[in-house]
């Protein structure tokens, strides 16, 4: 197991490394920070003033160095528009965004869970194809309108809900519920299939012949062992909130690190966007290798050595 | 009347109009505009006075200095508070504004460290500007800020700036010349400065720039400009550009950068109280400054960059006030929030690059004729109407405003009227007559600005009107990142590069003085340089290099007058930079929290509005 994480972990650092890479060839091919920063009508020399107190006047490959030799020490670099360190700003946003997702994820497993196991158990029935519209509902519309059509209806008409920012428990309802349907339809349509795998096997209608009760065949025994993959693609639903509260957090006003994504890519604030992308990242790479290991745990067949 | 009592009585009105230009109170009873207003009709008499010296004052009123006039002051009339200014002396500040905004720009609270019109929104609340805007005009422009007198010297190469006495710091600090010194020098010089007026103003400052500031005594402060530079107070006021706010000397040489922008102080009439980037920025009234004590005691500007949600914040109480876009303008009018139109922030106009070029004369836009069809073909009204919701206003000539100044307003307003008419028949018979009757190709380059999400929209708009007399536009959409270094030299260097050939959207802020915005695009060393370079000006460039010099820096105002207005016409005729329409700013305001409040013509940011904006009791907006 230790040389599995070791080897890893070596592969995370090499990943890194190909995504700051990319991240600083990407950030630059879409323009210039100093574009952004002076009047559309600035002399070319009012720029070049900015360039340079910038030091976007540097050649490409010396921003490269100085950008790789700071993230080694930890360094990414103060943000060229906020005139803060880069990390610094990351790190005062993550918590809200942390803040989201617990309540997010309890949404939806706390949704796609149920409906998954309703599913697979009626398989064909009228409550298996509502919970797959529900699915398809889920995948094919996107986070923002249903953000949208979500601060229409319970703050607008009905007056209950806050329509953005951060606040008390109320104002955590709406983006939450945003966030969670993007994996509702992914956790529930994985849930269905490894339920119905579950439900075929020896066991289980070994479990029925010895005259278990259904529920408890369901709910204790079938679920448990069809939950497995669903952990296996934790990490993918991660990734996927981390990018999903970009939209969220920018409807809802939310000042999380999916809006200081953005954020650092419409001003094209290089230092920041790259230290965003290389720390979120590192986040995912962190998490799918919980799993991995987590999964080791879960499931004794798994042996990585 | 005997020669000293006419002195004595002129001068005691020139210390009333200093006063009253530098006081903090607005009057609190209504009859006191009138006194205000027989000041401002005394101008005449002061310049009289001015040409005799070194007078001795009476002090039957409260004078804490002699002010040394100059003979040729532009601005000293008072700023005549509206209504609601009068209604908010006769109340403290209570309760909190809280504004959801679309952007923020940088969020910075040092001025050095903010380049765009962000500073306008969220730190004029804070800083004054050595002048301010003229609050008293239908128009705006330029009124006193902490300069409560200025003027151009009469060897013409030097500018005295009077300072308004009383002025005093959020922390308590007097303000003075040495403040003023400091802020433009840290402006122009501070390694961290992204501020472009910095740079503007270097230029225009004698050399070493450090020396050329000069300050005569602690509320006198005399600028040396490189020649004669008319329009030099352009760059001190927010009315037109950024520069010339002022920081407090002593308190940042004490607590240093850091500690100054941790804990921002500034002379406006908000207090930094504090900001998280991203989120919001937070202030408390302060009631010493000369711009008058805001209405509400705290104020909260949040950062919001969704238009549904703003709407749905105004809508719910969630906020007083927010901006939005012409689009969202009959969903706000339907829900009984209360609609503010700030006129002439700008104008949207399309372009058309590197027609100076030899391989341009062959393109059918390379002749003048077929470009003038282009503009006869645009039905404006119905761009006003359907694509901006009718918040979109008649242009006058490029970058040409109702206030903008050596400019005959009316002869360009009439021109206006005649020449962007719709005409489709005329532009038809345009066409045939230079040889293009069955139409051509042209590529049309859009993008949204910041702060103008609709640009696109017009850019279809325009691009339909043109299809309707024959012309196929290619409209390519592309995002302001890649759009902008096409604009810039190098960019378009070269044939080929760039939009050469091609037309494009743009915009012109609506400041009050047109002549550098025609430098940035027809000046022969500017970005655009529609009139080509150094090596390849055309000779309307050449013709125009003429007239620009005479109109930067001819001191007679007839004759810069004259060379603007040729400019003007020179473009006009030229039908390369072509207006579109006059765009607005648009805020919505919850009637129940927020009073009827105005704007600044012009100014499409509130930073030196909000201490103006009432609540509702009183000030209702029927």
């Amino acid at each position: 197991m230790q040389k599995y994480i070791l080897n890893r972990l070596l592969q995370g650092i090499v990943l890194l490394f190909i995504v700051a890479l990319i991240v600083f060839a990407l950030a630059r091919a879409t323009g210039n920070p100093a574009d952004l920063m002076v009047p559309e009508d600035a002399t070319e020399e009012e720029r070049q003033f900015i360039e340079r107190n910038l030091g976007l006047d540097r050649p490409y490959h010396v921003q490269l160095f100085v950008f790789l030799t700071g993230i080694v020490r930890g360094d990414f670099g103060d943000s060229i528009v906020y005139k803060k360190p880069a990390a610094e700003l990351f790190f005062e946003r993550l918590p809200n965004t942390l803040k989201l997702l617990p309540l997010s994820m309890i949404i939806a497993v706390g949704v796609a869970i149920p409906l998954g196991v309703i599913a697979a158990v009626k398989r064909g029935t009228w409550i298996d194809q509502v919970a797959g519209g529900i699915a398809v509902f889920g995948v094919a519309t996107p986070n923002f309108w249903i953000a949208i059509v979500c601060i229409y209806i319970f703050s607008v008409w009905l007056d209950v809900l806050p329509p953005g920012r951060m606040g008390g428990p109320s104002h955590y309802i709406l983006p939450a519920f945003t966030l969670g349907t993007f994996s509702i339809a992914g956790i529930m349509r994985l849930i269905r299939s490894s339920m119905l795998e579950v439900l075929d096997t020896e066991y289980v209608k070994l479990a029925r012949i010895k005259g278990l009760q259904e529920w408890k065949v369901f709910w204790k025994h079938c679920l448990r062992n069809a939950l497995i993959p669903v952990l296996t693609l934790f990490g993918v639903f991660v990734g996927g909130f981390v990018t999903g509260a970009i939209v969220t957090e920018t409807v809802f006003a939310w000042p999380g690190i999916g809006r200081l994504t953005i954020d650092a890519v419409a001003q094209r604030d290089f230092p920041l966007l790259q230290a965003v992308i290389l720390l979120d990242a590192v986040i995912i790479l962190g998490v799918n290798l919980v799993v991995d290991i987590l999964y080791a745990y879960i499931n004794p067949r798994i042996r990585y050595d | 009347m005997s020669l000293k009592a006419a002195l004595l009585g002129s001068l005691t009105l020139s210390l009333a109009l200093v006063l009253a230009c530098g006081g903090t109170a607005a009057p609190a009873d209504p009859q006191i505009v009138e006194v205000t207003r027989v000041v401002t009709e005394q101008v005449e008499v002061e310049k009289v006075v001015t040409e005799q010296v070194e007078v001795e004052v009476e002090k039957q009123v409260e004078v804490e200095r002699q002010v040394e006039v100059t003979r040729e002051v532009l601005v000293v009339a008072t700023p005549v508070p509206p209504v609601q200014d009068v209604v908010r002396q006769q109340e403290d500040p209570a309760g909190t504004l809280t504004v959801s905004l679309q952007n923020l720009g940088s969020q910075v609270t040092d001025p050095i460290l903010q380049g765009r019109a962000g500073h306008a929104q969220y730190q004029a609340p804070i800083y004054d500007a050595l002048l301010g805007f003229n609050y008293e005009s239908q128009y705006g422009g330029v009124g006193p800020g902490v300069a409560a007198e200025w003027g151009i010297d009469p060897d013409g190469n030097s500018w005295t700036f009077n300072i308004a006495p009383g002025l005093v710091f959020h922390n308590g600090e007097v303000l003075d010349a040495h403040d003023v010194k400091f802020s433009l020098e840290r402006t122009m010089y501070h390694e961290e400065s992204v501020v472009g007026d910095g740079n503007r103003l270097n230029r225009q400052l004698r050399q070493p720039s450090e020396e050329a500031i000069e300050i005569i005594d602690d509320h006198t402060l005399r600028m040396h400009t490189d020649g004669s530079k008319p329009h030099f107070w352009s760059l001190l006021t927010r009315a037109v550009f950024q520069g010339g706010q002022i920081m407090p000397k002593d308190y940042i040489e004490s607590v240093g950068d850091e500690g100054f922008r941790a804990e921002p102080i500034g002379s406006g009439p908000w207090m930094y109280a504090e900001h998280s980037v991203g989120d919001y920025f937070r202030y408390e009234a302060f009631d010493k400054s000369h711009r008058g004590i805001p209405h509400f005691a705290n104020m909260s500007l949040l950062l919001v960059p969704e238009e549904s949600t703003k709407l749905a914040m105004v809508r719910t109480g969630q906020a007083d006030l927010i901006d939005l876009v012409p689009e969202s303008a009959p969903e706000v009018e339907a829900s009984g929030a209360q609609l503010t139109v700030i006129e002439g922030v700008g104008m949207f106009i399309y372009q058309f690059w590197g027609l100076y070029y030899e391989e341009a004369q062959a393109l059918p836009v390379g002749d003048i004729r077929v470009r003038q069809a282009m503009s006869l073909a645009i039905n404006r009204q119905d761009i006003i109407d359907f694509t901006l919701n009718g918040y979109g206003r008649p242009s006058m000539p490029f970058a040409t405003f109702p206030t903008s100044v050596d400019v005959d307003v009316p002869r360009w307003q009439k021109w206006g009227e005649e020449e962007l008419v719709y005409d489709p028949d005329r532009a038809r018979a345009l066409l045939a007559e230079a040889g293009y009757a069955d139409g051509f190709e042209v590529t049309f380059w859009s993008t949204n600005f910041s702060g103008t999400p609709y640009m696109n929209d017009l850019s279809q708009a325009v691009t339909g009107f043109w299809e309707e007399i024959g012309i196929k536009a290619d409209l390519k959409i592309i995002e302001i990142g890649v759009f902008s270094p096409m604009t810039r030299r190098p960019g378009h260097d070269e044939w080929g590069e760039g939009f050469n050939g091609a037309v494009s959207i743009f915009r012109n802020a609506g400041r009050p003085l047109p002549v550098p915005r025609y430098q940035s695009t027809f000046h022969p060393d500017s970005n655009h340089v529609a009139f080509g370079d150094r090596d390849s000006l055309t000779p309307v460039g050449e013709e125009y290099l003429r007239l620009h010099e005479i109109a930067i820096s001819e001191r007679d105002d007839a004759k810069r007058a004259e060379a603007t207005n040729d400019i003007l016409q020179l473009v006009a005729d030229q039908w390369i930079g072509v207006p579109i329409v006059q765009g607005v700013s648009l805020y919505a305001s919850n009637p129940e929290t927020v009073g009827r409040w105005q704007g600044i013509y012009g100014r499409g940011e509130l930073g030196d509005v909000f201490h103006r904006i009432p609540h509702a009791e009183g000030n209702p907006w029927q």
